[in-house]
């Protein structure tokens, strides 16, 4: 609005100006008004830039704090609560024909939880690729809870062929289902990065402008010294100041909020994706565990390799292991810290249980190989929600890092842009007074 | 094979397009995973080492692999065998180690109703070690879950006393271990759905009534192999497992199965109203128990229970609770042994 204002106000000012310069050009005074004329051009153009660069930046922290990022959240919520479906089904069937009661709750809870996400997700409007993913979520995800329905009621009857639905069903999870939802939240992780850029950008065309008019401003201030023997002249050199001031203020402003962004992203969403990454695998472990038993040997071997490689992924040393890199991400938060240290203690101790879990398998101990997995007190299920309580409540520590860090980074922003245009006035209105008593001298 | 009414044609051409569609998924799915090849060696008569099944026998010739060594006349007491003998050491040990599989239903599985393990392979199994101990205790044996391409691996170097696990019995087996006498023999059959759509032929003719239709089996199977065969003209369609087969008939992705009647016992029993095995044996897998070459004693004494259990009804009393009419109206009787092999 600001803007439709001034842009008009700097153009007729230039007409009048033309005006002017045809009258009177040849003469001093008509000179010294084509360089006050100048002048203020020049104070407004900056004090423009520097308005709408700082608008640009902090339209773009909005998106990052209330747009892009929440979506990120929310294709993460929807990935992660369809890989704890994944897991939660089969360790359902595990538990037999008669559910165990926490088990199916757990995966009622968590598919609900992914197909409300998918409509939230849906009628925020969404168009291109995002909508065709959306919408293949949305046909696959029924498909999947079918074969797993089918999949509880051949096993409520006594058929072994209900792990096979089951395994139908997780195949499509893993092979159609996770895929999109990654995707999907690769697209959020593309436009928070894209929107972060745009609100952290260094603004070139304000800091040259403004530079460019303190320039004018000095020279015409020299140039007006050695014509009128008067050294200063107050209003040029107040317009003078309040450039530099506003070029000032800019810097100072924007290097703050871009240090809160940077912050919100390096202590926040970062850390966020890279332990979101190790909580998929903790739970897509889960699902390979209740897999082998559910699966009984005719998987060939496939879920055994697979929790094999899902804690290799969470354990390594190197750069590809999600704790280790979540906890050189992370090195300098304490809280954060402890969590992943304790998330990777549970992850060993789930390695010691699993390998128990075979144990008890290979004695055809049936029973106490599944009551090591599913029952409150079983190894395997103890270590399993510990590393993923300790991966949620480190996750859910740094969003609220993400959520401060974004908001102090648009606070600083805040009253930045209408500041630089009431500098800019200020710095006009000061060139004006300073060359009209000039003028005045003349008549 | 022709198809005359509109359904015929309509229906041959987009299960065509069905057939070819799951089969390229099949294939996505065995080389992402090697689920399949996996599936398929789980499988006694799957494995691609043992499955050359008509052809095995010409390339390592051992002469007929099923006779086995003449049992004593009556089943010894326990006790009255030498003390150097395997029976000896499995009494001194206190159990019987048994290789055996706790997912091939209806022969070794596991009941999802009490998480215990049971089946043909299973029962006979603990025949063997009463006959050892005298009683029937529940720790009298000593089960391991074996991978089937472990079953000859785990006999030979001894981490099992015995394997009962719908082995077949081959001379590519036969030279490394030793075989009891032949207890159950299956047979390639076929599994259709009780749906008006197939032609008559199905119902009697089975795998060559299905010229046209698709036809599921384990990727890798002899099954499948045989399934492809240029006579039968079926469209193969591969699943995982058995159970993934059926599965897919279930859900309309095939026609029928067809592999052993064993295994299709198994899934006709999970679909017991809707399914009915179809056709003849059009091939012949004899099962038999594994045990080590060094064990001749061992072998005879498995023998004489075995004989016995046949002799006894015992054969008869597993057959209808595990098997009962998923094949066949009429309880068939036990495979009947007259010859016996001369060296030990």
């Amino acid at each position: 609005m600001v803007t439709a204002v001034a842009g008009p106000d700097a153009a007729s000012v230039g007409r009048r100006a033309i005006g002017r310069v045809a009258r009177g050009a040849r003469t001093t005074p008509g000179r010294l008004a084509l360089v006050g004329v100048l002048l203020v051009v020049l104070s407004l153009l900056a004090g423009l830039f520097a308005f709408l660069a700082v608008r640009e930046r902090s339209q773009a922290a909005e998106r990052v704090a209330t747009r892009s990022e929440p979506l990120g959240v929310r294709t993460q919520e929807l990935y992660r609560s369809l890989a704890e479906a994944d897991a939660a089904a089969a360790a359902g069937l595990l538990s037999g024909g008669v559910e165990k009661k926490e088990l199916r709750e757990d995966y009622e809870r968590s598919a609900e939880t992914a197909q409300r996400t998918l409509m939230s997700a849906s009628s925020a409007g969404a168009s291109g690729p995002v909508a065709e993913l959306l919408s293949r979520l949305a046909v696959e995800i029924p498909k999947y809870r079918e074969d797993v329905a089918r999949a509880k009621s051949e096993t409520r009857q006594g058929h072994p062929v209900g792990a096979s639905y089951l395994r139908a069903a997780s195949r499509q999870m893993e092979r159609v289902i996770l895929p999109a939802a990654a995707e999907l939240h690769e697209i959020a992780a593309g436009r928070l990065r894209d929107d972060h850029k745009a609100a952290t950008g260094v603004p070139w065309t304000a800091y040259l402008s403004g530079a460019f008019a303190v320039a004018a401003l000095v020279v015409a201030q020299v140039m007006l010294a050695r014509r009128t023997k008067r050294v200063f002249n107050p209003g040029l050199l107040l317009a003078s100041l309040a450039v530099a001031a506003s070029l000032a203020w800019l810097t100072v402003g924007l290097s703050a909020a871009r240090s809160d962004l940077a912050d919100s992203r390096d202590e926040g969403w970062h850390p966020v994706d890279v332990l979101s990454d190790a909580r998929f695998a903790v739970l897509k472990a889960r699902a390979a565990e209740g897999q082998i038993l559910v699966q009984n040997g005719t998987d060939g071997g496939v879920y055994e390799a697979a929790l094999t490689e899902q804690f290799r992924l969470l354990q390594a040393d190197g750069p590809e292991g999600l704790l280790n890199a979540a906890a050189r991400r992370s090195a300098d938060d304490t809280v954060t810290s402890a969590r992943i240290a304790d998330a990777r203690a549970a992850v060993a101790d789930w390695k010691v249980a699993h390998a128990n879990v075979k144990e008890q398998y290979d004695q055809t101990n049936f029973k106490g190989a599944v009551a090591l997995v599913i029952n409150d007190d079983g190894l395997s299920q103890v270590a399993f929600e510990r590393a993923e309580k300790a991966l949620s409540e480190a996750i859910a520590k740094d969003q609220q890092d993400f959520e401060k860090a974004a908001d102090r980074g648009r606070d600083a922003m805040e009253g930045l842009a209408v500041g630089l245009l009431v500098l800019a006035v200020a710095a006009s209105a000061a060139i004006v007074d300073g060359v009209r008593r000039r003028l005045g001298e003349y008549r | 094979m022709k198809h005359t009414g509109p359904r015929g044609r309509y229906g041959r051409r987009t299960r065509r397009t069905a057939a070819a569609l799951a089969t390229g998924i099949a294939l996505v799915v065995a080389s992402q995973g090697g689920a399949g090849a996996d599936g398929a060696r789980r499988q006694p008569q799957a494995g691609p080492a043992a499955q050359s099944a008509p052809a095995a026998p010409a390339a390592t010739d051992c002469g007929d692999p099923k006779l086995s060594l003449r049992p004593p006349a009556s089943l010894p007491a326990p006790g009255s065998w030498p003390q150097d003998s395997k029976m000896a050491e499995i009494v001194r040990r206190g159990y019987l180690r048994a290789g055996v599989d706790q997912s091939t239903y209806p022969f070794g599985y596991l009941d999802p109703v009490d998480a215990t393990l049971k089946g043909f392979d299973i029962d006979l199994l603990r025949e063997v070690a009463k006959a050892i101990f005298g009683d029937a205790g529940p720790n009298r044996i000593q089960f391991r879950v074996l991978r089937n391409a472990d079953r000859v691996p785990a006999v030979e170097s001894g981490q099992v006393d015995i394997v009962a696990m719908t082995m077949t019995v081959n001379c590519e087996r036969r030279e490394r271990v030793d075989f009891s006498d032949v207890y159950f023999t299956a047979g390639q059959r076929t599994l259709v759905q009780k749906d008006p759509g197939l032609p008559a032929r199905a119902r009697t003719e089975g795998l060559a009534g299905l010229a046209g239709y698709r036809v599921c089996a384990v990727n890798g199977s002899t099954s499948l192999t045989r399934i492809k065969e240029p006579q039968y003209q079926a469209i193969p369609v591969e699943g995982e497992t058995w159970a993934d087969c059926l599965v897919k008939l279930q859900k309309g992705e095939t026609d029928a199965i067809s592999t052993d009647d064993t295994i299709l016992a198994g899934l006709q029993a999970q679909d017991a109203k809707f399914t009915e095995v179809v056709g003849g044996r059009i091939s012949e897998e004899p099962y038999g128990m594994a045990v080590n070459k060094e064990d001749p004693e061992f072998v005879r004494f498995v023998n004489a229970v075995l004989a016995d259990v046949k002799r006894s009804g015992r054969w008869t009393d597993l057959y209808k609770a595990y098997i009962g009419t998923s094949l066949d109206e009429t309880v068939p009787r036990p495979p009947a042994v007259t010859t016996w092999r001369t060296e030990s």
